[in-house]
């Protein structure tokens, strides 16, 4: 549909390329969904395991793009525009600050990173080189942005205090307890490559992570669109409780966060991969704010609706989520970003925000003491 | 038959109670007592109760004859001694949670029923509501696994706070507390420790800073997480003077090793479309809460049993409330080995 204010510029067909996707492929998938983004490449770095290349591959195949082991020549020969990374976590900011450097725009999944000291990199690399940056996020579900709207009208006062629950009610392997005596522990990788099937391997890597690194965003990015506050402090209360992958790699499926938060707001969070017996759908996502005037509780699967038949499968999901345009959203968000030099809905310093405020959450559990979020290592690019 | 006497109170809860009694076939309120003789016979006339006096020890002496226990719901100094008269005579005692805000009055009272050989529960509502039976129930048989992470939210309006504030900081301040008293959070403490059967080994609590409200007050909201032993934890909001006039929000999740139980983050509400915006409406839970707490009360006389929220439980919850005032105050988490106390009741 022409719109008067269109320029040529506006409408610019974004050449994009799916810098690996080992990951279950939602983030390309979204970035695809917005007509402005044209897939034309799959790359990855030529060292990466075979199993990688085949992903990437398969990735490449379905759209009829090809696939290229190189990711700086492809970037550069295809005249990429965006640059989508789902690669495993610890690769993610590498990539990203490669392409940033050659002065693409980029959106990455989450984490960020498994090392915040990567994020402060990628912060550097993407403000000196002037690019856009988006950490796929859920802010743009109908009813975050209705809770967003609300507050932001001022209809409950001042907000001062937000919990949200985040659980996601996925099995991970095998329960907890369940492994016998001489069997060898999980190995984290293998396992995330096989939950690759079911699209539940988000920790994807060589890097066993915790739900709390892997799912974390979520919640704190809800928060901090709601308060528009910065993360201070964090105490953190963290177990493995159901699923023996976790407890093999010492990484937590459970966890409770108390946040400080500048303004004098305070938050929490509760999350978990609690397994699938925990939920009938995919989980309880439910935030709480207080404000100064009133407050306001909302279910983020919210607009849903319930479907039930006879021989209905035990693990599907009986309330299915409806009218959901995150990924619509956030892509036009960061494309509009792009035409307007504007700024994004999670860009890189709030999204290393993030990933300091889960690093302060995980030390915290080990340290029993609450814990600052540490502080960027740069200051804000002029 | 359990022939109940209802002494002291405001009268608001002798509706509830009359309600609550109508229900349970073996329990009847004989005698009120009461200083101001409206009060008294207004009460007696909604319990059905055929015997009044000024005061409990005036029951005791005139009618002690006519009742087995005795519901008081007097926060005043002098409740420790009204309860070793009670108790000396016999007679089961039912007292508001978290027995006067103080443990050295608590401890009085334990000992005074203890030493008479009386059983002592104290009136926690929150244990005994439906969602919260329920959830309690599906957790001791088993199904849920262990409980991992309990999440309370418990929020009340400006009037629901002052009128239970003002209460009882004149009941702590009276019987030598050292922190003011807040039941609704020292209430949702007893609920996690129930849920956990046991008491945390740390707690760490966030309030709000608020311009001026003096730091010898409870901020208007506070956010107590709990740790208990095994990596088990618990996040629980409290807030105050929160909600618009008479509203009350209250919700639990429990996520547990092989299971979960929610009730309810919407506060089982309804909608309603007027003129204007929807409106939310709660769908009461009627007395039932009331109900079970009495015949809980009613069977553990009759079976010569500790009730489930005996006196121990009053003073696990005022230890944690000091520990909580203590974290808010320090902002630092407090360990609390050392401070092992046994099991809540």
């Amino acid at each position: 549909m022409h719109r008067p204010n269109d320029t040529p510029k506006s409408r610019k067909i974004l050449r994009t390329a799916a810098v690996s996707l080992i990951k279950h492929d939602y983030v390309a998938r979204g970035v695809e969904s917005h007509p402005r983004c044209q897939l034309v490449v799959v790359t990855d770095d030529p060292h990466v395991p075979d199993w990688v290349h085949q992903r990437n591959q398969e990735f490449a195949d379905s759209r009829g793009i090809p696939y290229v082991r190189d990711v700086e020549r492809a970037l550069r020969e295809f005249q990429v525009d965006v640059a989508v990374v789902s690669s495993e976590a610890e690769r993610h900011c590498d990539l990203s600050i490669r392409a940033a450097c050659m002065g693409i725009h980029v959106i990455q999944d989450k984490p960020m990173s498994t090392q915040l000291a990567e994020c402060d990199r990628l912060v550097e690399a993407v403000e000196r080189n002037h690019v856009k940056f988006l950490l796929w996020n859920r802010n743009l579900l109908p009813a975050v942005i209705h809770a967003t709207e609300v507050v932001k009208s001022g209809a409950i006062g001042a907000p001062y205090a937000v919990h949200c629950d985040f659980y996601f009610s996925k099995d991970a392997g095998p329960p907890k307890g369940t492994r016998q005596p001489g069997d060898p522990p999980i190995n984290w990788l293998e396992f995330q490559r096989a939950a690759h099937a079911d699209g539940s391997d988000g920790g994807v890597g060589r890097e066993p992570m915790g739900e709390l690194a892997i799912e974390g965003i979520y919640p704190l990015a809800c928060i901090q669109q709601i308060t528009g506050a910065e993360f201070e402090q964090a105490f953190a209360r963290t177990a493995a409780v159901f699923h023996q992958a976790n407890a093999d790699n010492g990484v937590e499926d459970l966890a409770s966060v108390s946040l400080c938060l500048s303004g004098g707001i305070t938050a929490s969070v509760a999350i978990g991969r609690i397994g699938a017996a925990s939920h009938p759908d995919i989980g309880e996502i439910r935030i709480s704010v207080l404000g100064s005037e009133g407050a306001i509780v909302f279910a983020e699967a919210r607009p849903e609706v319930g479907i039930y038949y006879r021989g209905q499968p035990a693990k599907e999901f009986r309330h299915r989520r409806v009218a959901g345009d995150n990924d619509f959203l956030l892509v036009d968000n960061f494309v509009k970003a792009i035409d307007n030099d504007g700024d994004t809905l999670l860009n890189a310093r709030q999204g290393r925000s993030i990933t300091a405020t889960i690093e302060a959450a995980l030390r915290s559990a080990k340290s029993g003491r609450a814990e600052v979020v540490a502080p960027p290592a740069i200051l804000q690019h002029s | 038959m359990m022939r109940l006497a209802f002494s002291g109170g405001d009268g608001s809860g002798a509706t509830g109670l009359a309600e609550a009694a109508l229900r349970i076939a073996d329990l009847s309120v004989t005698v009120v007592a009461h200083p101001d003789a409206v009060r008294r016979h207004q009460a007696a006339a909604v319990l059905s109760a055929g015997l009044t006096a000024s005061s409990l020890s005036a029951a005791l002496d005139r009618y002690g004859g006519e009742f087995d226990a005795v519901m008081i719901e007097s926060t005043s100094s002098g409740l420790p001694d009204d309860v070793a008269s009670a108790a000396a005579a016999g007679k089961h005692i039912l007292l508001a949670f978290p027995l006067l805000d103080s443990v050295v009055a608590a401890e009085r009272i334990i000992t005074a029923c203890r030493q008479s050989d009386v059983r002592l529960m104290l009136c926690q509502t929150a244990r005994f509501r439906p969602s919260q039976i329920a959830v309690r129930q599906v957790l001791e048989s088993g199904k849920l696994g262990e409980p991992a992470l309990l999440r309370i939210h418990a929020w009340d309006s400006q009037s629901l706070t002052s009128q239970r504030e003002t209460r009882d900081v004149a009941a702590a301040a009276g019987a030598g507390g050292t922190r003011p008293a807040w039941p609704r959070l020292t209430e949702q403490l007893d609920l996690a420790m129930g849920m956990f059967g046991g008491w945390p080994s740390e707690l760490y609590v966030l309030g709000r800073q608020e311009a001026g409200r003096s730091r010898s007050e409870w901020p208007r909201h506070v956010q107590v997480h709990l740790g208990f032993g095994e990596g088990r934890m618990a996040l629980i909001s409290v807030a105050s003077e929160a909600l618009p006039e008479g509203e009350r929000y209250a919700t639990v999740s429990l996520i547990a090793s092989a299971g979960a139980a929610y009730a309810d983050d919407f506060d089982q509400t309804q909608l309603v479309y007027r003129s204007g915006c929807a409106r939310a409406f709660k769908t009461s839970e009627g007395t039932a809460a009331v109900t079970h707490e009495l015949r809980e009360f009613a069977e553990a006389v009759r079976q010569k049993r500790d009730p489930a929220v005996g006196g121990n439980a009053g003073i696990h919850a005022l230890h944690l409330t000091d520990l909580a005032w203590q974290a808010l105050s320090t902002g630092q988490p407090v360990q609390t080995k050392g401070l092992q106390h046994a099991s809540p009741q």
